[in-house]
């Protein structure tokens, strides 16, 4: 009885687990979502990134977005140095493979700043197909 | 500020999280830190089980310094990149469940060589028994905790 509770609690906590980091099955990766909103939070940490926006919806309101992308390196690897560009209370552009299950989450395809320079990261960004990037490469 | 983010806040460990070296090698050190201290103590335990039973179990313990230099190495790679995570890594259960088993792992090595040296071989097994699960718990947390991390990120709001 024990044994079988122990198992119990040790499944049910391990399908909490694996929820995540099969990306596919967290993430949508065949869609992209375009929002904007207001940066509130950044968290430069290994083995990814986060990055927090207020997103304002069509119904005026605000729902606060945790966008999961590349380590430090990796991001600095595609061009953006996270800790000058992205500044809390801006404004910004991203796009994003939405949540499967409806939460206010996402893997980030690509990351606009106020001034117009463009970022697109590991994620398969079909805004755009032409532009699309060679799923091989790392 | 607290102690947790303060920590993170230091160059050192900016650098650790923000470099394109720091994280990887001080990972990769980690793991090789791991292969080595849990690996000689696994042959510890196997010993004790009965395994190879020709090596003078007292032999074993010429290899202990050189555990003690894995368990350096991983206090130090280890200290560094809770260093760069501190504020996410204090509140991730597999984390906190891991460095428990790490604690226990090194108290139970402690009690299986009081058990040897006093020839109490029977119950010397038990405690080997225990000590091998403490420390495959131990690396089996640790591969963990970066899931757990996002979850609770994603999952936050």
């Amino acid at each position: 009885m024990k044994k079988s509770m122990f198992a119990l609690i040790v499944l049910l906590s391990m399908s909490q687990v694996f929820a995540h980091h099969a990306v596919n099955s967290q993430f949508d990766v065949s869609k992209n979502v375009e929002l904007t909103g207001v940066l509130t939070k950044v968290e430069l940490i290994n083995p990814h990134s986060y990055m927090y926006f207020d997103v304002t919806g069509s119904d005026k309101m605000v729902v606060n977005y945790s966008i999961e992308t590349g380590a430090p390196a990796a991001l600095r690897r595609a061009g953006l140095s996270a800790r000058e560009a992205l500044k809390v209370g801006d404004t910004y552009k991203f796009v994003i493979c939405p949540s499967r299950d409806g939460s206010p989450t996402g893997l980030m395809s690509s990351l606009t700043l106020p001034d117009g320079r463009s970022f697109k990261f590991g994620a398969r960004n079909n805004v755009d197909p032409g532009q699309d990037q060679d799923p091989t490469s790392p | 500020m607290s102690l947790l983010s303060w920590l993170e806040g230091l160059p050192v460990s900016v650098w650790v999280a923000e470099s394109d070296w720091g994280y990887p090698l001080l990972l990769s050190a980690h793991s090789m830190g791991m292969a080595i201290v849990v690996g000689l103590l696994l042959v510890l335990d196997l010993r004790v089980f009965g395994f190879a039973a020709g090596i003078p179990i007292a032999a074993l313990d010429r290899l202990m310094p050189l555990a003690w230099g894995g368990f350096g190495i991983n206090l130090l790679s280890g200290s560094l990149l809770f260093a760069s995570t501190a504020t996410r890594l204090a509140g991730n259960w597999a984390f906190l469940v891991k460095m428990a088993c790490v604690v226990l792992g090194g108290l139970t090595t402690f009690w299986l060589w009081h058990q040897v040296r006093g020839n109490n071989m029977s119950r010397a097994k038990g405690v080997a028994l225990l000590s091998a699960a403490l420390w495959l718990s131990a690396i089996t947390f640790g591969r963990l905790i970066a899931y757990v991390m996002d979850h609770a990120i994603l999952h936050a709001q």
